[in-house]
C-alpha cells in the first residue's frame, strides 16, 4: 500500500498498483524503494485526489500507455471520443474538470490527461467565440485595433 | 507537457469570479494543455476542413490567441479556397510554424488561379504531409504537374515526405493519355502511402512499392472505370494493404482478368456503384490477409459471388461492416468463423439486426462476435429489442450505437443505455448525431452537386 498526502494534509492510502497509474508517484515509489514514508502532493488538494484515485483504481489493471502508443498517438487522426465510463467520470464542474486536467498533468496520468482535454475540447466544438467566452466567463480584452484585426481575419475565413 | 505556471491573467479560471479559494485563485490551465485542446477540436478534413475553427479560437481573447498563434498544429491545414485571393493561406502558413502541412490546392469557385496558389504553396513543399490537389481542366492540370514537379527536379530536397496524395475531379476528369507519363512521373515522385482519385480516373497507375492504400471514389460517366485498366493497376500495386471502391461505375464490357492476388491486403471496402465490377472484384480478388470488409451492397445480386468471395477469405476476416442484413446474407455468419466485430452501416438496424438475433437463436454454430458497431440512419424499437436478445447470446465485450434518429424519449434510451453498461462496455450510444459516412466525405465537398447528381440516393447500384 502507498500512502498519499495532499496539499490540505489529508492521507490517502491505496494499492500501489493504483498510485502507479501516476508516472511520477510511480517513479518516486521506484527510487525510494520499500518505505512507509508518505508522498507529499503538494499541488493536488484531497477533493481532486479522491476524483483522481477513482479514475486510478477503475483502470489499474490496463496497461500502462508505451512511449511507443504515444508516438503513434500523435500521428494518427486527432479524435475527441471518450469511453462510456471515462464520460461519466467526467461528468463533473468546470472548476474541478480544471483541477483533473491539472492533477493528471501534475501526477503524470497521460490517459487521465486526454480524458479531460478532450471534454474541454467538446465543450468548445461549434462555438462562436462570444459563446465560449460565455461558457467560460472569459472577458474580451482586445483592443480597437486588435479587433479590427480579427473582424478582417474572420471575414477572410467565412465561406464566400 | 510541463508542470503548472501560473498565468494570473488568463481567462479559464478554475473558480467563479468572487469565490475567495486562494489555492486556485492563481492557477489556470497552461498554455501547453490549452494549446494541446485547440490541437484537439476537429476542424474537418480535406474539402470539408473550415478555417473558421483556427480562426475563432484566436478570437476569444488576448491570452487564447497568443496560445493559439503559439499551436502551430492549429493551422498546419492550408486552404485556398476562401477569402480574398490566398489570404487566409498566407495567414495559416505564417502561424504554421515548422509543422508538417495538408497542402488543399483546391480552387473550388475562387477567382484566383491555380498557378497562383502555387506560388505560396510550392516553397513550403517539403513540409507537405497530404496534398489534395484539384484537377478541373487537362491543360490546367498538366500545367499543375508539370511546376510541382519542375520544382522536386531542380531542389530534389523540397520534395515532401508525403503520406496522402488526393485527386479530386470536380468536373469528372480524365487524364488525358497524352497527359499519362506527366502524371505518372508525379505519383512516382511524391511516392506517397495513400492515393486517392476522386471524380477523376488516373488511367494508369506505376508500380509503386510504398503504395499501400489505394482509393477510387465518385468515377461515372467519362471517369467510369474499366475493369481491364482497374486489373492493370491492382496488378501494379501488389503492395496494398487497403482498397476502397465507393460509387465506382464500370465502363465498356470488359472484366478483370483472371486472379489478383494482393497479398498484404488487409482492408477492402465496396460501396455501391457496378454490381458487374463488385462481381468481379469478389470473384477474381485473392487476400491471404483480409482482415476488414466493409460492403453496402444490394446483395441479391452477387450473392452467389460474395458467398465464394468470403469462403476463400472467412478465416481471415474479422471484421465485417454491412448495410444489411437479408435472408441472402445472414448465412454469412457461418462461413466467417474468425469474425470479432460485427458493424451495421446501412440506414435502418430494426430489420438487421432481428434478422441476426433470429439466427443465433437457432443455437447454430457461429462465429463469437465480441463487438458490435452501428452507424445507422435509423436505430428503432426493433432494433433495441433485438441488440438485447443478440447479447444474450454472445460473449459481447463493446457496444457502440450511433444514429441519426432514435426510438424513444431521450430519458428511455438513456435508462437502455444504462441496462446495456451492465454487461457490456459502450463505447458510444449517441441517438440525434450527423452520421460520419463515406458519402458525408465526398458529397460533403463544396462541388457536392457534381458528385450527387452521378449517384442520386447513394446505396443503389449502378451499371
Amino acid at each position: 500500500m502507498v500512502n498519499l498526502v495532499t496539499s490540505d494534509n489529508e492521507s490517502f492510502t491505496v494499492e500501489k498498483a493504483v498510485a502507479s497509474r501516476s508516472v511520477l508517484i510511480k517513479n518516486m515509489l521506484e527510487d525510494v524503494g520499500e518505505s512507509d514514508q508518505p508522498i507529499p502532493l503538494p499541488n493536488v488538494t484531497a477533493s481532486v485526489l479522491k476524483k483522481v484515485l477513482e479514475y486510478c483504481d477503475h483502470h489499474k489493471n490496463e496497461p500502462m500507455p508505451t512511449s511507443e502508443d504515444l508516438a503513434a498517438e500523435d500521428t494518427r487522426k486527432r479524435t475527441t471520443d471518450i469511453g462510456e465510463w471515462d464520460q461519466k467520470f467526467i461528468q463533473v464542474d468546470q472548476e474541478m474538470l480544471f483541477e483533473i486536467i491539472l492533477a493528471a498533468n501534475y501526477l503524470d496520468i497521460k490517459p487521465l490527461l486526454d480524458v479531460g482535454c478532450k471534454t474541454v475540447a467538446n465543450m468548445i466544438k461549434g462555438k462562436t467565440p462570444e459563446e465560449i467566452r460565455k461558457l467560460f466567463n472569459i472577458v474580451n480584452d482586445f483592443t480597437p485595433e486588435e479587433e479590427a484585426q480579427i473582424k478582417k481575419e474572420n471575414e477572410w475565413a467565412e465561406d464566400r | 507537457m510541463e508542470d503548472i505556471v501560473e498565468h494570473p491573467e488568463c481567462e479559464i479560471t478554475l473558480v467563479p469570479p468572487g469565490i475567495n479559494t486562494s489555492i486556485y485563485a492563481e492557477r489556470s490551465l497552461p498554455p501547453e494543455i490549452l494549446g494541446h485542446i485547440f490541437s484537439l477540436i476537429p476542424a474537418g478534413e480535406s474539402w470539408t476542413y473550415n478555417p473558421l475553427i483556427p480562426i475563432h479560437l484566436s478570437s476569444v481573447c488576448r491570452y487564447w490567441r497568443e496560445v493559439a498563434l503559439g499551436t502551430g498544429v492549429l493551422w498546419s491545414t492550408i486552404t485556398f479556397s476562401r477569402g480574398p485571393p490566398c489570404g487566409i493561406a498566407e495567414i495559416f502558413l505564417s502561424r504554421s510554424k515548422n509543422c508538417p502541412l495538408n497542402m488543399i490546392l483546391c480552387r473550388n469557385r475562387a477567382e484566383w488561379s491555380m498557378a497562383q496558389a502555387l506560388e505560396i504553396a510550392l516553397p513550403t513543399s517539403s513540409r507537405w504531409e497530404s496534398l489534395l490537389l484539384e484537377l478541373t481542366f487537362p491543360t490546367e492540370a498538366n500545367d499543375i504537374m508539370s511546376l510541382i514537379l519542375n520544382r522536386f527536379e531542380s531542389e530534389p530536397m523540397a520534395a515532401p515526405p508525403l503520406r496522402d496524395l488526393t485527386f479530386v475531379g470536380a468536373k469528372t476528369l480524365v487524364i488525358d493519355p497524352s497527359s499519362t507519363a506527366l502524371f505518372q512521373s508525379f505519383v512516382d515522385k511524391l511516392k506517397p502511402r495513400s492515393v486517392s482519385f476522386l471524380g477523376l480516373w488516373p488511367g494508369a497507375l506505376v508500380p509503386h512499392e510504398h503504395l499501400t492504400h489505394l482509393w477510387f471514389q465518385c468515377l461515372a460517366d467519362k471517369t467510369a472505370v474499366h475493369p481491364e485498366k482497374l486489373d492493370s493497376m491492382l496488378h501494379a500495386c501488389t503492395g496494398l494493404e487497403t482498397l476502397v471502391l465507393s460509387h465506382v461505375r464500370r465502363a465498356g464490357q470488359g472484366r478483370l482478368r483472371g486472379q489478383v492476388v494482393l497479398p498484404a491486403l488487409k482492408n477492402l471496402t465496396v460501396y455501391c456503384g457496378s454490381a458487374t465490377l463488385a462481381k468481379d472484384i469478389f470473384t477474381s480478388l485473392h487476400a491471404p490477409l483480409l482482415h476488414t470488409l466493409k460492403l453496402r451492397i444490394q446483395s441479391h445480386q452477387i450473392k452467389s459471388n460474395l458467398r465464394t468471395f468470403l469462403l476463400r477469405h472467412g478465416p481471415s476476416i474479422r471484421v465485417l461492416k454491412i448495410n444489411r442484413i437479408c435472408s441472402h446474407t445472414i448465412n454469412f455468419f457461418e462461413i466467417l468463423p474468425s469474425l470479432e466485430v460485427f458493424g451495421l452501416i446501412g440506414s435502418c438496424a430494426g430489420p438487421s439486426l432481428q434478422r441476426v438475433a433470429s439466427y443465433y437463436a437457432q443455437g447454430a454454430v457461429l462465429p463469437q462476435i465480441s463487438t458490435i458497431e452501428i452507424n445507422v440512419g435509423a436505430f428503432d424499437l426493433d432494433a433495441v429489442q433485438s441488440l438485447n436478445d443478440i447479447s444474450t447470446r454472445l460473449p459481447l465485450r463493446t457496444l457502440s450505437v450511433r444514429a441519426r434518429t432514435g426510438y424513444a424519449e431521450e430519458q428511455v434510451q438513456e435508462n437502455d443505455r444504462k441496462q446495456f453498461c451492465g454487461f457490456v462496455k459502450v463505447v458510444a450510444w449517441d441517438l440525434g448525431c450527423e452520421i460520419d459516412s463515406v458519402r458525408t466525405r465526398c458529397f460533403g465537398s463544396s462541388d457536392s452537386r457534381d458528385h450527387a447528381s452521378m449517384f442520386g440516393s447513394g446505396s443503389e447500384w449502378l451499371d
